[in-house]
């Protein structure tokens, strides 16, 4: 095989009839060709390695052995031997050299005519999206790109969230506290000033000289000794109603307890995070082993070898969910940390403010809070140190953060009736209560306003992110959609070339954009069909055009992803095109693959035909015979011409150079009066072919017609004509009894007189044989080398 | 695993000097690390508050 860099490889086509081992060569290929020694196909039908050799085999029976050729003519002989004691680890005869022939291609290197029909019609959009980022190695971008809008950028949205949430919190406040709808600049204001006139204080028209005025009229609420009491008291009471606690905390302490008890369950897996790496690599390290049992290279579990790769790959994938768990926890903890730091926060604030009042009110109980702050603090600690498979002990529950909740309540109302008791005058109390609602709408709008503007950089910091992230997402897109699209080229130049007898155009491989359809994640094949747009392409074609157009997307990944790999070997693929379309198979493999070494399989006599005629240059082999104990046995394959030749070298054999050449003739008068649109007559009733006689007499009138009686054409096809009784007396009747008439001399001179005028009917460039140019009004070959014309009879 | 092809790009970003350096840094070892989404999301936000806090250090 040639393999590496490419040059001129010869093909080889081989031919054998179904059930003759054909495809037994295929599943060798790529056993050989499979780093895992797998044959994938095979699994469809349950069979595994243990099925693949001969089942007589005996130990160094079975192999496969391939010699490579690359550019220079140096040749490395490979060879992968099937162990029957480690039926899924062949010997090989250099891993080294082994690995590098993997390397050379990306898509593998051989196609069954079902794999095509396989990818046509059974995979979604999302599955043959994943299938092409596999044929075309952009799986790990996908997956980044996934992570920055699945998971990044959620989170980062909800935390502004929470932050805009604060500032709306605060807002409401001050606005419940001035009595206003909205709070803002010119709302807080006209509070302000509303009170400020009350007590003949100037109007201010800014909100900081406002804040000014608030500071110096501060100590107005300390006139007298009640007056500073109930002052202190009012300031404790605004702090204390702004709080409110809650049970959120002990809730989401709960739900990651849940998840900490699912992990613990994975305790054996945890340890092992860390080497995961070393999972991927086990399998190579597997290969080296021996002996009928061996303990995993890294679980340290003794297993039996064939079950050995299975396991592996399942502990892989075990450690892969546990590292994905505990990442998940990582998230959740810290989330939770922060919410604990802001509970704290709201706590204490609320305690110095309960301390204050205490000071005037001593009898306050505020033991529910002592306990719920010191299971805050002891909680802080417990995080800081806390192994991750630990569960988290709040030492609270909701009952006991009620109680905390009844304490402030009870609180605010203690406050407020001491406020009363200590009867201060109306105007007092009333100078009192505007003075320390101007201090606490100030202190909040200051909160708001700090609050703010950590908001708004939060959002100036998240924009720079979703720029960056925007950017590479565009960046990742772009490289696909760029392969997308360079492989469109070719596909539709494929298409094209496969089948010239459909107005099917602009081919494309298109990704899905559109919202919530696994946006920028499947991928559909789209094109122009008779000027209407198709998406996806299997709604509205053909099972034929399908298959063209799978044939024509594999070529094309060949094309571009196996750039170091020399060789293709199609198996049948012949049997997923028409009959009218399959030379045009031969065409693409000329037209773009000239440089690749080709290997065909087919069971298709006909079609074998063709190509010996087609290509004189290709290696033809057939499958002679099959039996049980040898399998199958190879010949090289004989033109017709040249199995006539041998026939007449024997005299006994003249009959039968009689009848293939008659065959043959047939054959070749068929194809020329379909090719040239020669008329023969139309039979209903009788259901026969046209007779030899009829076909050629056809032809010549067609010929003539075109070109002229005299054209050298029409007087060799008449000299062949002359024969045409003697062939019809070989292929029309058994003549076992009866001896033959004719010498071979007479035989050789029929076949001398047709292959004449083929040669003056066939192209010695595009090895194609006349036939009607409806646009051109012409008959000539398919390059145009060859062009009948009736000018010739009078240069001529 | 990480992309070689993701690398290439970062590069390439930072060095057009248009986006945040410490973003792109933070990705590009969530690249080599193969990091969860939702941790890189955390260090983020820990990223941002720690400048609001050194900003708002110098602006006192």
């Amino acid at each position: 095989m040639t393999n590496g860099s490419k040059g001129s490889p010869t093909p080889l086509v081989l031919f054998g009839p179904n059930s003759s081992g054909k495809t037994s060569f295929v599943d060798g290929i790529e056993w050989f060709l499979s780093p895992n020694h797998e044959i994938e196909w095979l699994k469809r039908e349950d069979a595994k390695e243990k099925a693949y050799p001969h089942q007589g085999a005996n130990q160094g029976d079975s192999f496969v052995e391939i010699t490579f050729e690359d550019g220079n003519k140096k040749t490395t002989t490979l060879t992968k031997k099937y162990n029957h004691s480690r039926v899924t680890q062949p010997d090989l005869s250099s891993q080294q050299d082994f690995d590098s022939l993997y390397k050379t291609f990306v898509i593998k290197p051989h196609l069954r005519y079902l794999e095509i029909v396989d990818f046509v019609y059974n995979q979604t959009g999302l599955n043959k999206y994943k299938k092409l980022a596999e044929w075309m190695g952009f799986e790990e971008e996908l997956r980044f790109q996934e992570k920055i809008s699945l998971q990044i950028l959620p989170v980062l949205k909800e935390k502004e969230k929470e932050f805009l949430s604060n500032v709306e919190s605060l807002q409401f406040q001050i606005a419940n506290l001035a009595g206003i709808v909205r709070a803002d600049e010119v709302t807080i204001l006209q509070f302000c000033n509303g009170i400020f006139k009350k007590y003949s204080k100037s109007e201010v028209s800014s909100l900081p000289d406002a804040l000014r005025t608030i500071d110096e009229m501060e100590p107005m609420r300390q006139t007298s000794e009640a007056g500073v009491k109930i002052s202190r008291l009012s300031e404790a009471e605004n702090v204390i109603s702004a709080v409110s606690i809650d049970d959120g905390l002990v809730k989401k302490c709960a739900g990651i307890n849940i998840k900490i008890k699912e992990f613990q369950e994975e305790k054996e897996h945890v340890g092992k995070i860390d080497v995961i790496d070393l999972y991927t690599k086990a399998l190579d390290i597997l290969n080296k082993k021996t002996g009928e049992k061996v303990s995993c290279p890294v679980c340290g579990i003794e297993w039996e070898k064939d079950k050995l790769v299975e396991h592996v790959k399942k502990e892989f994938e075990l450690l892969e969910n546990t590292k994905k768990k505990r990442d998940e926890l990582i998230s959740l903890i810290s989330d939770f940390k922060i919410s604990l730091a802001q509970e704290k926060g709201k706590v204490g604030r609320m305690r110095v403010a309960y301390a204050e009042a205490k000071k005037i009110v001593p009898t306050l109980d505020i033991s529910f809070s002592d306990g719920y702050q010191k299971s805050l603090e002891n909680l802080e600690q417990t995080l800081s140190q806390k192994a991750i498979n630990e569960e988290i002990d709040f030492q609270t529950d909701s009952g006991k953060v009620a109680s905390v909740e009844s304490e402030r309540n009870s609180i605010i109302e203690q406050i407020q009736a001491e406020k009363v008791k200590m009867q201060p005058s109306k105007e007092e109390r009333e100078r009192i209560e505007d003075v320390g609602k101007l201090v606490d709408v100030k202190k909040l709008w200051q909160r708001m306003t700090e609050s703010e503007d950590v908001a708004k950089n939060f959002s100036v910091e998240i924009s720079k992110f979703i720029y960056l992230g925007d950017k590479l997402t565009g960046m990742i897109q772009g490289g696909i959609k760029e392969r997308f699209e360079a492989l469109s080229t070719d596909i539709c130049k494929y298409f094209g070339i496969l089948r010239t007898d459909k107005d099917v155009c602009e081919i494309k491989i298109v990704l899905n954009e559109e919202k919530g359809r696994a946006a920028g994640r499947s991928a559909e094949i789209q094109l122009k069909y008779y000027d209407i747009e198709v998406k996806p392409a299997y709604k509205v074609l053909s099972e034929s055009l399908l298959n063209s157009l799978g044939l024509a997307v594999y070529f094309t990944c060949v094309k571009h992803f196996n750039k170091e790999c020399g060789f293709i070997v199609l198996d049948d693929i012949i049997n997923s095109l028409d009959k009218e379309n399959r030379n045009t198979v031969l065409d693409l493999i000329e037209q773009e693959f000239g440089d690749y070494q080709i290997v065909l399989f087919t069971h298709d006599d006909l079609w074998f035909q063709q190509i010996q005629n087609r290509f004189p240059n290709w290696v033809r082999k057939k499958i002679k015979n099959w039996d049980y104990s040898s399998g199958p046995e190879i010949d090289f394959a004989k033109t017709t011409l040249e199995e006539v030749d041998e026939l007449l070298t024997d005299s006994t054999k003249v009959e039968d150079a009689g009848f293939k050449i008659g065959k043959h003739i047939e054959g070749r008068l068929n194809e020329l009066c379909e090719g040239c649109w020669a008329e023969v007559r139309y039979r209903f009733v009788k259901n026969s072919p046209p007779s030899m006689s009829e076909l050629f007499e056809a032809l010549r009138k067609r010929l003539g017609k075109k070109v002229g009686d005299k054209h050298p054409a029409v007087q060799k096809l008449e000299n062949a004509k002359k024969y045409e009784p003697l062939l019809r007396n070989f292929m029309g009747h058994p003549r076992q009894n009866v001896s033959s008439n004719y010498s071979s001399q007479e035989v050789r001179r029929s076949l001398e007189e047709w292959l004449d005028f083929e040669n003056e009917i066939s192209c010695p460039d595009c090895k194609r044989c006349v036939s009607y140019n409806e646009q051109k009004g012409e008959i000539e070959c398919e390059c145009g080398k060859i062009s009948l014309k009736k000018e010739q009879v009078t240069s001529g | 695993m990480s992309s070689k092809l993701i690398k290439e790009y970062l590069v390439s970003i930072k060095e057009e000097k248009t986006f945040d350096d410490g973003f792109i840094d933070i990705l590009d070892k969530c690249n080599d690390e193969n990091t969860d989404g939702r941790v890189v999301a955390n260090n983020i936000i820990e990223t941002i508050n720690q400048r609001h806090a050194e900003n708002k250090k110098h602006k006192n």
